[in-house]
Formats: structure tokens, C-alpha cells, sequence
């Protein structure tokens, strides 16, 4: 936790918020959201990433700023987009406002990114961050658009997931890497390694989100909205004869449906998950990503001091 | 990266505890990866079956 830092990141959010007279409500808004989903109060994570990356490629952390705070408002945005799709996490601030509203202020916060990233002093520079950002846009609405397709298709491989995974949530955290390596003045093929430790990074978040959703039936709603999650797709792609049978039924349960997903269907789920080796299997996953992405920082050129808070990140 | 064969060669270590891993390696999965399955496997074995995935440094980033 850097206070110091935090504090500069708070002004300067807070200088961007007030230079367009945003209504008072709004500029609430966006301030309670903001880290509203930290689960151990660490604040500005995206901030925080594209920081570490500029000072892993000799960058120094306040030039990241901007960048970062781009990075922070559009993961922000794409987190509210998401929650309204997927209809999750009711305790959230953008949950708790009429969806309208909710998609109004996604759609701002997608501004405020670009607003934020203008304050880059160099026009090349400047350039070159707005273009990665907006292809990480591109790319990550069309892994959304890959999810929303998979949600209503009967079966789906492991390489469509993990496709789909790349583009949605890898593409976010290679930009972030990205961003942070072009505002630390990297050349083009070591952008290109940071925006790969990112891509890696971000696969291994998804995974272990997957696996902690699976069984949240309280929070989440991946398994009644047929949400082809990585657990989902092992034991699709797995399992055979009886167990398959039952897990299918399982799967045509939903909350409005005639079958409903009660808590007898979600302990026999449990029980399937367990013994087919759920958590085991995306263990692996999350490991083999987490070596790539350790391999990669070894292969940078950079004293091993400069990516030391990179590397804690895989650890 | 071979996905399927990964999630094949997890699902038959975990059905069948007893098999000697090394004799169902097979072309399909990188030595690398089979380490990794090798690993998560026997902490398995050594945990009593509740493999739990660490938050970690992560945590910041759930």
C-alpha cells in the first residue's frame, strides 16, 4: 500500500471529475465505485499495475499516472458492463441503481478513460496508448460477445475457453502492461513482453475466479445462467455415461425454469465437482499460466531489482 | 498448449489415485505441464483431496 501514491492518484481523479461539472450524484457515483470491489481495501489496482510495469521497463511511476488512471476508470466500466450482463454481485454501488443509470455511467466512465490518458505531454505517445487502449476495447467486448454465444451453445472446448478468456480478461491486463511499459519509454519488443506477462496474469485471475464462483451460489449466478466457466467446461469435456447424465440434468435447471436449482441440485453439483477433480484441474491451469508468466519476467532485460514488484505479483 | 489432454490426463489421476503417473504420461502433454500436474497431484494426495487455490499476492487482484 503506497498512501503517498494514493493520495496523488485521488487529487488527480478528483481534478478530472470536477473539469466537466459532472452532476454531484455522478461524481458520487464514481467515487464509491471506484474500489468498491476490493476485497482487502488495496485501492487503484489498475493504477497499480500499469505503475509496476512502467518502473519494471526504467520508468518512472508518475508518468504512469495518467495511463493508469485511464486503465482504472475503463476496468471500472467494464466491470459495471459485466455485472449488468451477468446480473451479479448485488451489494455493489452500480448494482444498487436502476440499470439505466448503471449503463449511463459505465458509458461515462469509458469517456473519463480517454480524458484521463490526454494528459500524456508527448502526442506520440499519447497516440500510441490511445490506439492500445482501444484495441483492448475491441478485443475484450469481442470476448464478451464470445461468452454471450457460448452461454446458449450446448458444448464448448477448452480451446474456445480459453480463447475467449484471452480476449475478454487477458486483453485488459496486457493493456495495462502495455500502457505502463509505453509510458516508461520500453522498446516495441519489450512493451510486447509486458503486454504478454499481462495477457498470462489476467488468464490466471479468470481461472481462479472461475473455480472461487463455481460453488458461490449467494453471489454468482454462473452455473444457472449456463455460463461456460472453466469448471464447467472440464466437466463437460470430461465426464461420460452416468455422471454426465446428471450433470446435464443439473445444467437445465434454472431459477425460473420448471426444474429448479435447489439446494438438494446444488449439493449433488458440489459432489460432482469435487470428485471429478475440479479444483485440481484448474490448479493446474493456474499454474502453468502463472509459469509462463514467471518465464516471461525472467527473459526481461531489466535488473532483477527493477521487476521485483512484477515478480511478487506471480510468486 | 494441448488443453484436452491436460484435462484428460487430471481427470484420470484424480479418478484413479493409485496409478502411477509417470506410466500414463503420454506425447500429448509438455514435460513442463506434466510437472505442474505432477505437483498439484501429489499436494493433493498429501492435503487428503481438498486442493484449495491460493489467493496469494493475487488477492489484491480477486
Amino acid at each position: 500500500m503506497n498512501l503517498q501514491l494514493d493520495r496523488i492518484i485521488y487529487t488527480k481523479i478528483d481534478r478530472i471529475l470536477k473539469t466537466y461539472a459532472l452532476s454531484a450524484e455522478m461524481v458520487r457515483m464514481i467515487q464509491t465505485s471506484l474500489n468498491a470491489d476490493s476485497p482487502t481495501g488495496e485501492l487503484f489496482k489498475w493504477v497499480h499495475l500499469t505503475g509496476m510495469s512502467c518502473e519494471c521497463t526504467g520508468g518512472d511511476v508518475e508518468a504512469a499516472l495518467p495511463g493508469g488512471i485511464g486503465m482504472e476508470f475503463f476496468a471500472l466500466a467494464a466491470d459495471i458492463f459485466d455485472d449488468i450482463q451477468d446480473k451479479d454481485h448485488d451489494d455493489l454501488p452500480w448494482c444498487r441503481i436502476p440499470e439505466a443509470n448503471a449503463i449511463n455511467l459505465a458509458n461515462c466512465l469509458l469517456m473519463l478513460s480517454f480524458e484521463a490518458i490526454a494528459a500524456i505531454p508527448d502526442d506520440r505517445v499519447y497516440r500510441e496508448v490511445c490506439t492500445v487502449l482501444q484495441r483492448m476495447g475491441i478485443t475484450a467486448s469481442n470476448g464478451q460477445f464470445q461468452e454471450f454465444l457460448y452461454a446458449d451453445s450446448q458444448q464448448v472446448s477448452l480451446e474456445q475457453y480459453f480463447d475467449m478468456v484471452r480476449q475478454k480478461s487477458g486483453s485488459i491486463t496486457a493493456c495495462a502492461c502495455k500502457v505502463g511499459a509505453i509510458l516508461g519509454n520500453a522498446t516495441e519488443p519489450l512493451a510486447e513482453l509486458m503486454a504478454e506477462f499481462g495477457l498470462n496474469f489476467g488468464i490466471m485471475n479468470q481461472i481462479r475466479n472461475d473455480l472461487n464462483d463455481f460453488l458461490d451460489f449467494e453471489k454468482k449466478k454462473d452455473f444457472v445462467s449456463n455460463k461456460k466457466t472453466l469448471p464447467y467446461v472440464y466437466l463437460s469435456h470430461t465426464l461420460k455415461g452416468e455422471i454426465a447424465g446428471q450433470f446435464k440434468r443439473l445444467t437445465q435447471c434454472n431459477s425460473g425454469g420448471s426444474q429448479a436449482f435447489g439446494d438438494e441440485e446444488k449439493q449433488q453439483l458440489k459432489q460432482i465437482a469435487v470428485e471429478e477433480g475440479v479444483a485440481q484441474y484448474c490448479t493446474v491451469m493456474f499454474e502453468i499460466y502463472r509459469q509462463k508468466a514467471r518465464e516471461i519476467l525472467q527473459a526481461i532485460p531489466v535488473p532483477e531489482k527493477q521487476k521485483g514488484k512484477m515478480i511478487k505479483l506471480v510468486e | 498448449m494441448n488443453y484436452e489432454g491436460i484435462a484428460n490426463l487430471v481427470h484420470e489421476c484424480v479418478k484413479n489415485p493409485k496409478i502411477v503417473l509417470a506410466e500414463v504420461k503420454d506425447g500429448k502433454v509438455k514435460s513442463s505441464e506434466f510437472s505442474v500436474i505432477q505437483s498439484v497431484i501429489s499436494k493433493d494426495e498429501v492435503s487428503g483431496g481438498t486442493v484449495a487455490l491460493e489467493v496469494g499476492p493475487l488477492g489484491t487482484w480477486d
